[in-house]
């Protein structure tokens, strides 16, 4: 069995358990969520800076595609719209920030359609602001502190592909007594951001935010084909061992 | 039609490129083509994303927003830059000296703001998560790993010693591996989502 043939089986594999999963919980079973403290946490924290008209930000990170972590980016956009809710932009206090031209059009795009779903248009004007503060990692930095002016802070949610350089986001943020939820991306983003951020997403644990945020047949499925493919993934790894070491591989 | 139009066409191109990848013999020129068109989009979009981040440091200038003097040194350092890479051409030596003598310093130094930060909360770390096993062992690892990196340990080579030093070396890639593993399989199932329309970042839900 070659290579190519196993990411055959596996992206096969992956896409008729998430077809035939979708199918079947939309039937009306159930599949027991896992519950988060993260959404939890978010939720509440959500609310109180709304309440408090506080400034809350989601980060979309600094690429759309890279080659280390291909999938970040899109991810970022795909899970964008379950942070667009009306009740989370109506005061106009929620932006979204990125340092990669590519995904501010995107989600500025996104954001619209979000507002044009079911909403009057006069409804969407204090629809969720897009910011670039910088085209680079660092220029992003420093074009992010400057903005956060204001104290106290809201929220801010990072995702997508970002660096240690997150820190100093977190930090700033965490000294005007808001709250940072991290979904972190890159392996240097999650070592930096495990040691300071309470709430904070590692590993494929990342994917399944919108799921733990906004659950649903589709996130269900979702979240049970990766149970799945992981219990796979991990006794693969251990049979394969074992056949390493008694030499039949 | 306009939302089956958009749904479709991210189907097929979805579908073509990953196809492509298994059969690059006979799809290999067509998925040239797309990847070529992708990259296009993408630079496009990256351009309109300047001329976004212009007129967003423009509007907070017109409405005198507080910190409207950085958007005045943004827009002043934008243009010159502009300019100067028209005029030069951006492989010139001078324009590249120009550009870099700017931006290495700016950079390092938030670099060291950084380094200084990640040395505080490495500090605070048992404070912030507590005496748990994960943080006492994130703690130890990271202070091991450090020493061997800037080999303050010294062995003979071929050593008991050694051998526990390379596989420590390795544990942290061993690590990783697992890591991106995992987001290879999130990642995957991202792309499936979108592949049969279950999540539709590009329309309506």
């Amino acid at each position: 069995m070659t290579l190519r043939m196993v990411g055959w089986v596996v992206i096969g594999l992956a896409a008729g358990l998430l077809g035939f999963l979708t199918i079947f919980l939309k039937r009306g079973r159930h599949y027991p969520i896992r519950t988060h403290q993260i959404a939890r946490l978010f939720s509440s924290s959500q609310e109180a800076s709304i309440e408090r008209g506080l400034p809350r930000q989601i980060v979309l990170g600094h690429q759309l595609w890279s080659y280390s972590y291909p999938g970040l980016g899109l991810w970022a956009i795909g899970a964008l719209p379950v942070f667009l809710t009306p009740e989370a932009s109506a005061d106009g206090l929620l932006s979204v920030l990125t340092a990669d031209g590519a995904l501010a059009i995107m989600a500025r795009q996104v954001a619209e359609q979000t507002y044009h779903d079911g909403y009057s248009p006069f409804l969407s004007q204090t629809c969720a602001q897009i910011r670039l503060p910088g085209l680079t990692p660092l220029a992003f930095t420093a074009g992010f502190l400057s903005g956060i002016t204001r104290q106290p802070y809201g929220t801010l949610s990072l995702l997508g592909a970002y660096g240690p350089e997150s820190l100093l986001w977190v930090d700033a943020v965490q000294r005007r007594d808001g709250m940072a939820m991290a979904a972190a991306g890159t392996l240097a983003g999650q070592a930096a951001l495990y040691a300071y951020v309470q709430n904070i997403l590692i590993g494929e644990s990342i994917f399944m935010l919108p799921n733990l945020i906004k659950p649903g047949y589709s996130s269900q499925a979702s979240l049970l084909t990766e149970d799945i493919l992981r219990i796979i993934l991990i006794a693969s790894l251990i049979i394969g061992t074992m056949l390493k070491v008694l030499g039949v591989l | 039609m306009k939302k089956n139009l958009s749904v479709a066409m991210a189907v097929i191109i979805g579908v073509i490129v990953l196809a492509g990848y298994f059969f690059r013999d006979q799809l290999g020129p067509v998925l040239t083509l797309i990847i070529d068109w992708g990259i296009l989009l993408v630079s496009v979009l990256g351009l309109l994303g300047i001329g976004y981040l212009i007129k967003s440091h423009i509007t907070k200038l017109i409405k005198k927003e507080k910190g409207a003097f950085n958007s005045v040194v943004v827009l002043l350092a934008f243009i010159s830059v502009l300019v100067a890479g028209l005029i030069l051409s951006t492989e010139n030596d001078i324009f590249q000296k120009l550009i870099l003598t700017v931006q290495i310093p700016v950079e390092a130094s938030l670099l060291g703001v950084l380094a200084v930060t990640l040395m505080i909360t490495s500090l605070r770390l048992l404070r912030t998560r507590g005496w748990t096993l994960m943080s006492v062992g994130f703690l130890v690892s990271a202070v091991i790993s450090m020493l061997v990196d800037v080999a303050f340990f010294q062995t003979e080579p071929g050593s008991p010693a050694d051998e526990i030093l390379k596989f420590w070396s390795n544990l942290p890639l061993i690590g990783a591996r697992g890591i991106l593993l995992g987001m290879a399989l999130g990642g995957l199932l991202v792309g499936l989502r979108v592949l049969l329309t279950i999540d539709r970042p590009y329309g309506e839900d």
